[in-house]
């Protein structure tokens, strides 16, 4: 006859079998910047942020975020903007520009950059 | 009465373990379906949607390293072959991501606790049967399966799990359990998993059964195509 000790016990046992495992993990990381450089490129997934960039000398550049309002200096080497509504005017883009968000609006004072519009609503003007 | 107690609280506990491989850690942010996207800017707007979070304050952003990820996968697309316009067939890739539109018809996904799953596409009906390897010593047998519909990027399904195990004291451990399963998959390889609510039946051989429900979790994993 099964006592109610032993069957507290093999609650026990489980209970130790299971806990040996670790929790969410995922969960308790510690958030990421949303800015940063890897291999000379300025990644920039804010939202809603008023800022000045700076290529410096040929850096590159992609905007993930959206409705951002960005003065960028220096001479950017090529720039993708994946991100909506962003309104980004740039010293000068060497290489080239990829906009593949929606409603931004762009303006580049100097270089000669290959131009790609790829979303649509976008505004891009050289001058 | 205690005795009773005692088992449910564990059979609650063990949901850890049994429940998918997930940690019962409370609901966790999930991520609506996302639509079809038939070009590489679109593929790169649904992979920024897909990686934004939520800060302390309530401010949405994308990680740096995530809008490297999107941008990177992004080049590879259109640089691999396909026109600006996105209106033509997707580029081949090396990419974990097996495809412009990611999905192979086969392929594997590897969660963080070790469970794998072997899946297949059939138009937008995805299968996976799931196995792990190295379930703790109490876990007789685990099998797991999933059946879904993939949208875009996303697979909206259900998950089936069902265990044997040792109760102890020569006692023995049959669960079931079942929920909804969502899988988000990013171009760069890697799968957001949302798991929950989760319905647990639990049968003893000792004891009377017990049932529960849980909340379920959200993990991150990868995945790769299997040629």
């Amino acid at each position: 006859m099964r006592t109610k000790s032993s069957q507290i016990l093999i609650g026990l046992m489980l209970a130790v079998a299971v806990l040996g495992l670790s929790g969410c993990p995922k969960k308790q990381a510690v958030d990421k910047p949303p800015v940063g450089e890897m291999g000379n490129t300025l990644n920039d997934g804010r939202f809603g942020t008023t800022a000045t960039l700076n290529c410096g000398q040929g850096k590159g550049l992609n905007i993930g975020g959206s409705r951002n309002t960005y003065t960028v200096k220096g001479k950017c080497g090529s720039v993708v903007v994946g991100g909506d509504e962003n309104k980004i005017s740039f010293d000068g883009i060497e290489t080239d520009l990829t906009v593949a968000g929606l409603n931004n609006t762009i303006t580049y004072r100097e270089g000669n950059p290959n131009v790609q519009d790829l979303g649509t609503g976008n505004t891009i003007t050289h001058g | 009465m205690m005795s009773r107690l005692a088992l449910g609280m564990v059979a609650a506990v063990g949901l850890y373990i049994g429940t998918f491989g997930l940690p019962m850690s409370g609901p966790c942010v999930g991520v609506a379906g996302a639509a079809p996207s038939p070009t590489c800017s679109s593929d790169l707007r649904e992979c920024l949607r897909l990686s934004a979070k939520t800060g302390i304050y309530g401010a949405r952003y994308v990680t740096a390293e995530d809008v490297a990820k999107c941008v990177e996968a992004f080049n590879a697309c259109i640089h691999g072959g396909a026109s600006t316009g996105g209106n033509t067939a997707p580029p081949p890739t090396t990419s974990p991501g097996g495809g412009r539109k990611g999905l192979p018809q086969h392929f594997a996904i590897d969660d963080t606790s070790g469970i794998v799953g072997d899946c297949r596409l059939n138009g937008d009906a995805m299968s996976c049967t799931q196995s792990w390897g190295s379930p703790p010593d109490w876990v007789q047998t685990w099998s797991g399966t999933v059946t879904g519909t993939l949208s875009g990027l996303t697979m909206t399904g259900n998950q089936k799990v069902h265990v044997l195990g040792d109760a102890g004291q020569g006692c023995t451990l049959e669960e079931n359990y079942s929920g909804s399963v969502t899988y988000v998959f990013s171009l760069d390889g890697t799968v957001k998993i949302t798991a929950g609510p989760v319905h647990r039946e639990s049968t003893f051989s000792c004891a009377e059964p017990t049932s529960g429900t849980s909340e379920g979790g959200e993990s991150q994993g990868t995945w790769s195509p299997i040629n």
